[in-house]
């Protein structure tokens, strides 16, 4: 049955009126019926302001139950919300707004100082947000909307907007091979079919409660949000992954059934908490995505985790996210495996010649099926090769089928650093890199870390100048990025490798220092 | 220099420069990720000589500058 995402949130509430939807740190809930109507009086305010079927709405929250609001506001009007990532560096979020071209915004008051400077972002017309922003508001002559007053006066109509589930519900910005943000247009039919297909094999039920740790404006997150609303199970906000035991107390005080995160969360469990001498007792399982944990890590996992069963999912924010699946039937059978295709998911090998290879044989891992999106925000997703004539997604990671399906992988082609549980842009880091005066060009890239998963490393070539202390390149990086996107190594060079075109090759670099090949003396390679 | 004016200092220098109004009773979780985090432990260990327990590492040992000298003045004198 066609259905939208908005439509997930409706049914709970019918279904579980009193149910809590989401708790937040200090206990603070919301239920179903509650996030229901409140979202409804929003989408009248929304209506009024003549925000509808193809419009944008930004959301610039952490995860908050406001932030939560708005989101389900704007999807009831049959908007499209974009997702700002609030860590990246300002010209990163001032270029996803200036593309998505969003009607108005919904605005955490905490991400007001992004606002000051001479750099200061500038912001959509329509401000939703708190009176808090008032002051703001009037300096960009915006008009603001504040929660309070929009709950309070608009009254909750359960309106069925214009349009039908193959529209755009969600713009996601990833990075491909660019290195810059593209913006993932995906509708609502391309989660709910992957939803579906991915709980056809996880069996996860109203029962189910998880307990997040990743912020909502990643894939991985909205995910979570989305899955839990098909379900009608409640979602647990972690305070926050700066301390695991913290983590850990989370877990078995709100006693959730699951748990989702990348190879780094689970690390950091293993390592800086108790986790195997006081395991959770009502976690009933782990999904592992956004990588895999080495087969040593994932035994130490299972071994800490005796009655968990462990998930292992490998996706693309293109796809919806999830590409394949493997349980904990199957992950130590299949050693390095990231499972096999989800139900309603096609995976193909593709060699150099554009034809499927056979199993065994390495090639370009090619998906197929109702979860792959409608395109990118910038109309160039043929152009850059992602998706192909036949409507293919390309991952451009290098992988091969073995003769069960299941899906190996040997190389990945993304240029979004995945460090310390962060999606993060090289080029957002090489802006800030760049305007050091000193910095002739840079290039960033992230290399294997056995803690951070990916390490963050500065390639730069300097203008001639006085001997220069490596740390000034770091100080300057903290003076506009959180610590996690800073560079934790600099490294200079004569000269950066170059495409034909003249562009600086990040996957020259990578493959260079992967080879133990001074960086300098890279070539970049055809496809670079 | 006090333990409090070296973690400052060290924050300040090191991990968050932008964060020119902390102070001791500032809340550590906007200015220190979870990277960081683990800076600042292998920064103590270093400095103070002691190694900190998994179970140590938490808001209310690390959740500002104020907490941070208190737990380390406890575990020094150990």
């Amino acid at each position: 049955m066609p259905v939208r995402l908005f439509e997930l949130l409706r049914a709970d509430a019918e279904r579980f009126p009193d149910k809590p939807a989401a708790v937040f740190p200090g206990r603070q809930s919301i239920s179903f019926g509650a996030l229901d109507e409140r979202s409804d009086r929003i989408a009248t305010r929304l209506r009024r302001l003549g925000i509808g079927r193809g419009d944008r709405v930004a959301i610039f929250h952490d995860n908050s139950q406001p932030g939560l609001e708005w989101f389900w506001g704007a999807q009831k009007v049959g908007a499209q919300t974009v997702d700002v990532p609030t860590l990246a560096g300002r010209p990163t979020i001032q270029g996803v707004l200036d593309e998505a071209r969003p009607k108005a915004i919904a605005l955490d008051a905490k991400q007001l100082k992004q606002l000051e400077g001479d750099d200061g972002l500038r912001l959509p017309p329509v401000w939703l947000s708190s009176a808090e922003a008032a002051d703001a508001a009037k300096a960009q002559g915006a008009a603001l909307h504040v929660l309070d007053e929009v709950l309070a006066t608009e009254t909750a109509e359960r309106v069925a907007p214009a349009g039908d589930e193959h529209d755009v519900a969600l713009v996601v910005y990833t990075s491909g091979t660019t290195g810059r943000p593209n913006g993932v247009m995906l509708s609502h039919d391309n989660f709910v079919a992957n939803l579906r297909a991915a709980n056809e094999l996880m069996h996860l039920t109203a029962d189910d409660s998880i307990l997040v740790v990743v912020p909502l404006y990643y894939i991985h997150g909205r995910m979570q949000l989305l899955l839990h609303t098909m379900l009608g199970g409640t979602l647990y906000f972690s305070a926050g992954f700066q301390f695991p035991a913290k983590v850990l107390g989370e877990l078995k005080e709100y006693a959730t059934t699951g748990f989702s995160g990348v190879p780094y969360h689970f690390k950091q469990l293993l390592e800086r908490s108790k986790i195997a001498e006081q395991p959770p007792e009502s976690l009933r399982y782990v999904l592992i995505t956004g990588g895999a944990l080495s087969q040593p890590e994932l035994r130490r996992l299972a071994g800490a985790l005796p009655n968990v069963g462990i998930h292992l999912a490998y996706g693309q924010t293109e796809a919806a996210p999830r590409i394949t699946w493997i349980g904990p039937d199957e992950l130590f059978v299949k050693e390095g495996s990231l499972g096999r295709a989800l139900p309603n998911v096609t995976v193909e090998i593709l060699g150099s010649d554009g034809q499927p290879v056979g199993p065994g044989q390495v090639g370009e891992v090619v998906a197929s099926g109702p979860n792959i999106m409608k395109g990118y925000v910038g109309g160039d997703e043929a152009e850059l090769g992602k998706i192909d004539a036949q409507g293919r997604l390309r991952t451009g990671d290098l992988g091969y089928l073995d003769p069960d399906g299941h899906l190996f992988l040997v190389g990945r082609s993304s240029e979004m650093i995945k460090s310390a549980g962060e999606r993060i842009f090289p080029q957002e880091v090489e802006d800030v890199v760049g305007r050091h005066p000193r910095v002739r060009e840079v290039a960033v890239i992230g290399v294997p870390d056995p803690t951070l998963g990916e390490k963050l490393v500065a390639y730069v070539a300097l203008h001639p100048g006085p001997d220069i202390e490596l740390s000034e390149f770091r100080a300057h990086c903290l003076q506009a990025l959180p610590f996690v996107r800073v560079p934790k190594s600099f490294e200079v060079v004569d000269e950066l490798p170059k495409t034909a075109s003249g562009k600086i090759s990040r996957s020259a670099i990578r493959k260079a220092v992967l080879e133990g090949v001074p960086v300098g003396a890279a070539k970049p390679t055809e496809d670079a | 220099m006090s333990i409090e004016q070296d973690l400052l200092t060290y924050i300040k220098k090191e991990l968050a420069p932008n964060s020119t109004d902390l102070d001791v009773e500032t809340n550590l979780a906007g200015v220190v990720d979870s990277t960081a985090v683990m800076e600042v432990v292998v920064w103590i260990e270093g400095k103070y000589g002691f190694d900190v327990e998994i179970d140590d590492i938490t808001p209310e040992n690390f959740g500002s500058v104020k907490a941070l000298v208190s737990y380390i003045e406890k575990h020094r004198k150990k």
